[in-house]
């Protein structure tokens, strides 16, 4: 019976995670004039989710204009991700969190889904 | 007894550069991990509803929260307040739903379900002490005035937000 217990009870959750580091990166002058750049890591355990999006949002959660290799990344299973993300000098004050977000396809999702989003807040 | 004692000291020498150091290293990070501990279902009680509550027939979905560092992040947890895929539905539909503390790693995390802000279908958490914390989300819809809902899959998604402070 315990051993029954158990096996649905792995059935039924299917754990994984999604983590983001670090909490606060830095915004260091990049290669190119006026722009800043900063670096975090994504680390996907989350056996349902493969496909993240970023983000960077000011301290209201509005949207900030960057630059970035892929908005949405593809992070398979078990996958690390270094990100870097490029913001206008003019932008450096606004900018306050560095963000990413489970996309989850509709075939992955089982009858209530969980959408997963971590932000990391710029260290100023 | 010479030839013994070269034996003896080819043997050491050799030992040591067979007994190589293999190094562990690991990194203790500030970081916040969302896992998702438990997928909701939900259960249909009634002709006319759906819940993921254990009493409904559902599961309730659990999200677990990990974080390394001591108030440096708060969990901001939404409800689905629609449906991301169902059948056609042509009369009302309301949402419902509450977000609760579960289980916690820490006893001095005991105050978080006391101290949480609630406002339209999202609740906040402070996490203020380092550890992990599982909250269990409650979802519920009902459809018209008792009408029957469609035949048919009906897929929602909360969301769990892990936010520095």
């Amino acid at each position: 019976m315990k051993l029954f217990v158990m096996i649905l009870s792995l059935l039924v959750s299917p754990a994984g995670a999604h983590e983001m580091t670090p909490t606060y990166p830095e915004l260091k002058w990049s290669h190119i004039t006026n722009v800043l750049t900063a670096q975090v890591v994504l680390l996907n355990m989350r056996s349902d989710a493969e496909y993240y999006e970023i983000t960077v949002l000011d301290e209201d959660m509005n949207n900030i204009e960057f630059a970035t290799s892929e908005r949405i990344l593809n992070v398979p299973y078990l996958e690390r991700k270094t990100i870097d993300v490029y913001i206008r000098k003019s932008d450096k004050d606004k900018a306050t969190y560095l963000c990413s977000r489970s996309r989850l396809r509709p075939n992955q999702v089982q009858s209530t889904g969980i959408q997963s989003r971590i932000c990391s807040k710029f260290r100023k | 007894m010479f030839t013994k004692t070269i034996a003896v000291s080819a043997a050491l020498l050799v030992g040591s550069v067979m007994a190589a150091d293999v190094p562990i290293t690991g990194e203790v990070m500030s970081k916040c991990s969302i896992y998702t501990d438990t997928a909701g279902v939900y259960g249909n009680p009634t002709p006319s509803t759906l819940s993921t509550s254990p009493q409904s027939g559902g599961v309730t979905p659990v999200v677990r929260y990990d974080v390394v560092l001591a108030d440096a992040y708060k969990a901001r947890i939404s409800t689905p307040d629609g449906f991301t895929s169902s059948p056609s539905l042509t009369d009302a539909v309301i949402f419902t739903g509450s977000v609760t503390v579960d289980k916690v790693s820490d006893i001095g995390m005991s105050g978080y379900e006391a101290a949480k802000v609630t406002y339209n279908n999202v609740t906040e958490y402070d996490l203020t002490i380092a550890g992990s914390t599982w909250f269990g989300i409650t979802s519920a819809m009902s459809y018209g005035v008792d009408k029957a809902l469609p035949g048919g899959t009906y897929k929602a998604i909360a969301t769990a937000e892990c936010i520095a402070k």
